[in-house]
């Protein structure tokens, strides 16, 4: 794959609408070391552009226990546990008991 | 051009009433600090439950996209680069990225080819709650698509709302290949140019 042919799938790889072979090429050609024509700065305005359509949703509200499952994850896993307590104390959440999302 | 873009993103956010910036927020997760995560999950999650509700229709499957999305955000901080986006792009970019791979695992996708797509133009208004500067972007988003031709519109919806390919669309629709992944190009080459900020 040539930058042309990237610059012509970019948008298509920022929507997540490639086949996989294709989508595999993009990203081969994303990682060569050649000099690009302006690929990565295509790549970052199209997935930036992508990604801002999703503002034309509603936002959706949310039940507490999906943050809950991330802190008890959090916790699990051993990443933060000082901080999650430290963080209770402070602003008085409800420690992370609730039934799994 | 795609830094004025993040700056521009980057100052609505403050406008919107957000207090400290998402970039700080980001260097506080990178320091493991769960509030931090905290304040991104109540700017953010809602958001990215939107998009990965629309694209699964399934509010349990959704809610597990949000809860892996921001488990992947806290594990995965130090690849943030601000200037790939900002952080609020990262969030939904790795969500709706979860929801196809959830979407095309399950081969509901298939169903969802089958499926008369909804339409979402003109946008459903915003909520109250929402951010004046959100709901001024939900305008200009929604004003932007309403300037596409109906298959081009058509053509984004299908492949960011429903979450299909190229390939998928092309056997929804019943056009030819090509002429997709022309509009998907002619779209997007739209969208950017009436979206982004031009400067002075």
């Amino acid at each position: 794959m040539n930058c042309k042919e990237f610059k012509d799938l970019a948008p298509a790889l920022a929507l997540r609408a490639l086949d996989e072979s294709e989508r595999l090429g993009c990203e081969n050609h994303l990682l060569s070391t050649a000099p690009h024509d302006g690929c990565h700065e295509i790549e970052s305005q199209t997935r930036l552009m992508a990604s801002r359509l999703a503002g034309v949703l509603p936002e959706h509200p949310l039940r507490r226990r999906v943050w809950q499952a991330i802190e008890r994850r959090l916790e699990a896993s051993g990443a933060a546990p000082a901080a999650v307590r430290r963080r209770r104390r402070h602003t008085g959440r409800p420690p992370a008991t609730g039934s799994p999302a | 051009m795609v830094s004025m873009t993040s700056r521009h993103w980057a100052a609505a956010a403050e406008d919107d009433g957000a207090g400290e910036g998402d970039g700080a927020l980001m260097d506080r997760i990178a320091r493991r600090e769960v509030g931090a995560l905290r304040e991104l999950y109540d700017r953010h999650a809602r958001r990215a439950m939107a998009i990965a509700m629309r694209i699964l229709r399934d509010k349990s499957a959704a809610e597990d996209v949000v809860q892996e999305t921001f488990l992947d955000v806290w594990r995965r901080v130090a690849q943030f680069d601000v200037q790939r986006g900002d952080a609020a792009a990262w969030v939904i970019t790795i969500a709706r990225s979860r929801a196809i791979d959830r979407l095309r695992a399950s081969g509901k996708a298939a169903r969802v080819i089958e499926a008369a797509s909804e339409m979402l133009i003109p946008a459903s208004e915003p909520l109250p709650s929402e951010g004046t500067e959100r709901r001024r972007d939900q305008v200009r988003i929604a004003a932007a698509l309403g300037e596409l031709p109906a298959e081009q519109r058509q053509t984004i919806e299908l492949a960011y709302f429903d979450g299909l390919s190229q390939s998928e669309i092309a056997i929804r629709t019943g056009n030819p290949l090509g002429t997709v992944k022309a509009r998907v190009k002619l779209a997007m080459t739209k969208l950017t140019r009436l979206l982004t900020p031009q400067e002075a």
